[in-house]
């Protein structure tokens, strides 16, 4: 048979035909749209190749991404959208949540999101039930999931998956598969978290245990994913270091509020020491539980209200607290004698005023560290204290009435120490007690200015309380400096001793003068003191302790040279300073701590501070006026006359409903001092504003803490919402 | 020596300050520039309308689900109607997706029957940094008062299929119908979906 043959007309019809059919079924192509090849091969694969009854059958989705694109983890950061399955499954069966391996970060410019590239192999699982009828189960799923190179292309795959229903165990399809996909998976820990905002950061602090510590003490490269929106800025560099046994992590801020959040749970992604990727999945609790249960609002969260001040402001606010405290009457007489002291040296010592200066200074620091000292162990041993605890005790403040007057009485010229310590205080330089009188002199002033705090002191002394020993004991060592600078500034720099009036007679009169300030003290101590103990002997038990001071004094100075009369005499005025002594040891504070006795403050409509109390107020929708007061704390008292008690506060209080809550701190009370610590402070006086409800959001506003000097005038800007 | 230090301390948070996101309830970052059609456009000068911004970049597919399902389209016009000043702008830089000229622009909104007030080329991607916009679409809303009242997501719905557009719960309509209505807005930050911006 002969071919037929193609000559050459043939072969262009024939050209001519293929090429319509071609452009036919081309055409047919372009408009189904279908892309040749996925940017990521995906593959949805189940674990075993067969249905079992009763179990939880897993599935791998293997992802292959062409190099340079990727996908996204469960929060995919600043854009971009995780993988999602839409399932058709049977009656009964139930598809649980996709399980992410660990992310790595994906940064496109100035954005950040959190995926995976190359290959990863997320994991899913479906619950299968108890009864089932059919032999052959079919499972569909539509896989859906956004690939992201600098332009982002959505892509979706279909799986239809028909498995056997058996009853026997089979061995796993894919176990290499499985296996290493749940060892991408980040180990969850059970590490306690506390979370904070600090300016413009969250600080997360994990308690690390053993186990912890060895895993992360010398990894590096760490890197926190969260898995909530908006917390924290994705592409902001991330502090995060192991110290002591915790894991400190300090993102920068985002907008998002963290109350709306009850639990952050994060991945934390690290190189081991010999360079191997690991991951953890961590947890933290943000809203504090509630005490109430019910409709009560609890006591907002106050980490946020607070910006405490950095270690070099608090440092500074030390210096300039410690500074002012020289004016307070307690401190200024003993800074004015020594100044005398030094106006008498003669042009020899003169040149050693350096050291009395530098020996003035040491006691001051002594003093104060030691006192520093024993506030840290008493708090870190749980005692619930703060600065000025030791006025809370009646005893010490009788004691230091006792002291006060003791020197009152000794500048008044009631009578003279000759030598020691105290020497200084009165005329007498005797230089070689010189410097160590300069030395105890530094630790006396320590002593009488405890009672008294300055403005600026209260800042520091809260933040100084709640930070490690170290820093607390260098922000009081500061305060301290502060207290010493006058005295230090005059030893240092002779212009400005030349500048202080020359010796004369003036000064005997100035330092008789000097005992007021003194005596006013006392005066105040002793108030303080009838407020503290029980009873109403208060008074008269104070003031008797003082006469029997200054009667064991005076008896002291008249000692008959014959006996035996000499050792009676002697032994009556050391009794007399004894018993003195047994009435201050035999206070005991007032058996309500938290009223106040100050009639005048009794006198103004108020609730006692409580934590039920407030919480009970919070609940209603009035404002609320928090004063945590304290009767040896005489910022407060004035504050108190000067600013509420007046008419103007009084009638505004009562005009707008206000509700006035008084905290008195002049005893111990572990309430006020948890108030006070979660407000980031350590001491009185404290003044916190909460705002009324407002009634469409059903929320109130941010509290407020108003400034440590108060005026009616301040008070009536924070009440109106001025501030 | 000691006050300058203390007066540094002072003002350092507040210069750090000087570049925070925009914050619900505060006024919204002040920008100019001029539209596609050459017109000024100055937040301020708006005060006295509501204002809406959109972040947009036309071949972003959550984008796409929007324009292609003529959902933007049709609050762009429910807000034009009650006198709503609807900004969309592109911050996608040169050279980048979504980047186009003011002409490409303009035809791409006749192609979409688009109706926003203004179409904002913001190629340095100055505008879009200073708002802190992460994706396309992002959605802020600006009331009267120049105060911030919404920023994030268009709705609640964040897959790429327009199905689903029907279902979800429209942030942006809920936000312009709380202004009407003279009520805070309910629902004012919500984590915003779509591509990233494209900025340099």
């Amino acid at each position: 048979m002969k071919l037929f043959k193609f000559g050459k007309n043939q072969h262009t019809a024939i050209m001519a035909g293929f090429l319509i059919l071609y452009s036919l079924t081309a055409h047919a192509e372009s408009t189904t749209k279908v892309p040749t090849v996925p940017y990521v091969e995906t593959n949805l694969i189940p674990e075993f190749n067969s249905i079992i009854a009763g179990q939880t059958l897993y599935f791998a989705i293997s992802q292959k991404h062409t190099e340079g694109w990727h996908t996204y983890w469960k929060n995919p950061g600043d854009s971009g959208e995780t993988l999602s399955i839409e399932w058709s499954v049977p009656e009964g069966f139930k598809p649980n949540d996709i399980i992410y391996p660990a992310p790595s970060p994906q940064p496109t410019g100035p954005l950040m999101n959190f995926g995976y590239s190359g290959e990863n192999t997320l994991l899913t699982s479906i619950d299968i039930p108890k009864n089932i009828t059919a032999d052959t189960v079919t499972i569909n799923a539509k896989l859906s999931w956004l690939v992201c190179h600098d332009i982002c292309i959505p892509e979706t795959k279909d799986f239809s998956i028909s498995l056997p229903v058996t009853n026997q165990d089979i061995a796993p399809a894919h176990p290499a598969l499985f296996e290493a996909a749940r060892l991408s998976i980040p180990e969850s820990k059970a590490w306690q978290g506390t979370i904070e905002e600090m300016n413009q950061n969250i600080i997360i602090t994990y308690q690390l245990d053993d186990e912890g510590l060895l895993m992360l003490k010398d990894s590096k490269n760490f890197l926190f994913f969260p898995e909530e929106w908006g917390l924290i800025k994705y592409a902001a560099p991330q502090d995060i270091k192991v110290t002591d046994n915790k894991l400190v992590v300090k993102l920068e801020r985002d907008s998002r509020a963290l109350n709306e959040i009850q639990t952050l749970n994060s991945v934390l992604t690290y190189e081991d020491n010999s360079g191997a990727k690991k991951s953890v999945a961590l947890s933290v609790a943000v809203m504090p539980k509630s005490a109430i249960s019910g409709g009560a609002e609890a006591v907002p969260e106050k980490s946020s209200f607070v910006t405490p001040p950095s270690f070099i402001q608090a440092i500074f606010l030390a210096i300039l607290g410690g500074f002012i405290l020289n004016l307070m009457p307690c401190v200024f007489p003993v800074l004015s004698i020594k100044t005398l002291s030094l106006i008498k040296m003669s042009d020899r010592e003169q040149r050693h005023a350096n050291l009395h200066g530098i020996f003035y200074t040491l006691g001051i620091l002594v003093c104060f560290g030691v006192i520093a000292g024993l506030l840290i162990i008493l708090k870190s041993a749980g005692q619930q204290i703060g600065w000025g605890f030791q006025l809370q005790n009646p005893i010490v403040i009788l004691l230091l009435a006792y002291l006060l007057f003791a020197m009152a009485l000794n500048l008044s010229g009631f009578f003279e120490i000759k030598s020691g310590p105290l020497a200084n205080i009165g005329h007498k330089l005797a230089s070689h007690h010189g410097y160590k009188g300069s030395f105890f002199t530094g630790v006396l002033a320590t002593i009488v200015a405890t009672p008294c705090t300055a403005p600026f002191m209260a800042t520091a002394m809260g933040y100084a309380l709640t930070q490690p020993p170290f820093v607390a004991l260098t922000i009081f060592m500061a305060l301290g400096f502060g207290l010493a600078l006058p005295y230090l500034l005059l030893c240092f720099i002779p212009p400005l001793r030349k500048s202080l009036p020359k010796p004369g007679a003036w000064m005997e009169t100035f330092r008789q003068f000097m005992s007021f300030p003194l005596f006013a003290s006392v005066a105040w101590l002793i108030w303080v003191y009838t407020q503290q103990v029980d009873g109403s002997y208060g008074t008269l038990l104070g003031l008797a302790g003082l006469i029997l001071i200054a009667f064991g004094i005076w008896i002291s100075r008249h000692e008959p040279k014959k006996q035996p009369w000499k050792t009676g005499i002697h032994a009556l005025s050391i009794g007399s300073i004894i018993l003195a002594f047994v009435i201050a040891g035999l206070s005991h504070t007032n058996a309500t701590p938290s009223k106040t006795d100050d009639m005048a403050v009794q006198s103004m409509n108020h609730t006692a501070y409580s934590v039920a109390s407030l919480e009970k107020l919070l609940a209603g929708n009035d404002p609320i006026f928090v004063d945590m007061t304290a009767a040896w704390c005489i910022t407060c008292k004035v504050n108190e006359r000067i600013a509420i008690m007046t008419d103007a506060t009084q009638d505004l209080f009562k005009r707008q409903n206000v509700q006035l809550v008084i905290g008195d701190w002049t005893n111990q009370n572990p309430e006020i001092t948890k108030f006070l610590a979660d407000y980031g402070r350590n001491g009185v006086p404290l003044y916190v504003f909460y705002g009324a409800r407002n009634l469409e959001t059903g929320k109130r506003p941010e509290p407020k803490i108003l400034p440590q000097i108060l005026t009616s005038g301040i008070i009536s800007e924070f009440i109106n919402g001025e501030e | 020596m000691k006050s300058l230090l203390l007066l540094t301390l002072v003002l350092l948070p507040l210069s750090s300050a000087a570049h925070a996101a925009p914050e619900i309830g505060k006024p919204a970052p002040e920008f100019m520039a001029n539209d596609t059609n050459g017109r000024h456009v100055m937040l301020s000068e708006l005060k006295g309308k509501t204002v809406v911004l959109e972040w947009t970049n036309h071949e972003c597919p959550f984008v796409v689900k929007h324009y292609g399902s003529g959902n933007m389209q049709a609050l762009q016009a429910e807000a034009a109607q009650d006198g709503v000043v609807w900004v969309s702008i592109v911050s996608s830089a040169k050279d980048k997706q979504g980047n186009v000229t003011a002409e490409e622009a303009n035809k791409i909104i006749a192609d979409q029957k688009a109706v926003p007030a203004h179409k904002i080329l913001d190629e340095d991607g100055k505008i879009g940094k200073l708002y802190d916009a992460k994706t396309t679409p992002d959605m802020f809303v600006i009331n009267k008062e120049g105060i911030l009242v919404y920023k994030g997501a268009i709705d609640d719905k964040s897959g790429f299929n327009p199905e689903e557009i029907k279902d979800a719960k429209n942030y942006i309509r809920a936000a312009l119908n709380d202004l009407k209505a003279g009520k805070p807005v309910e629902v004012s930050s919500t984590k915003p979906y779509g591509c990233g911006v494209k900025y340099e």
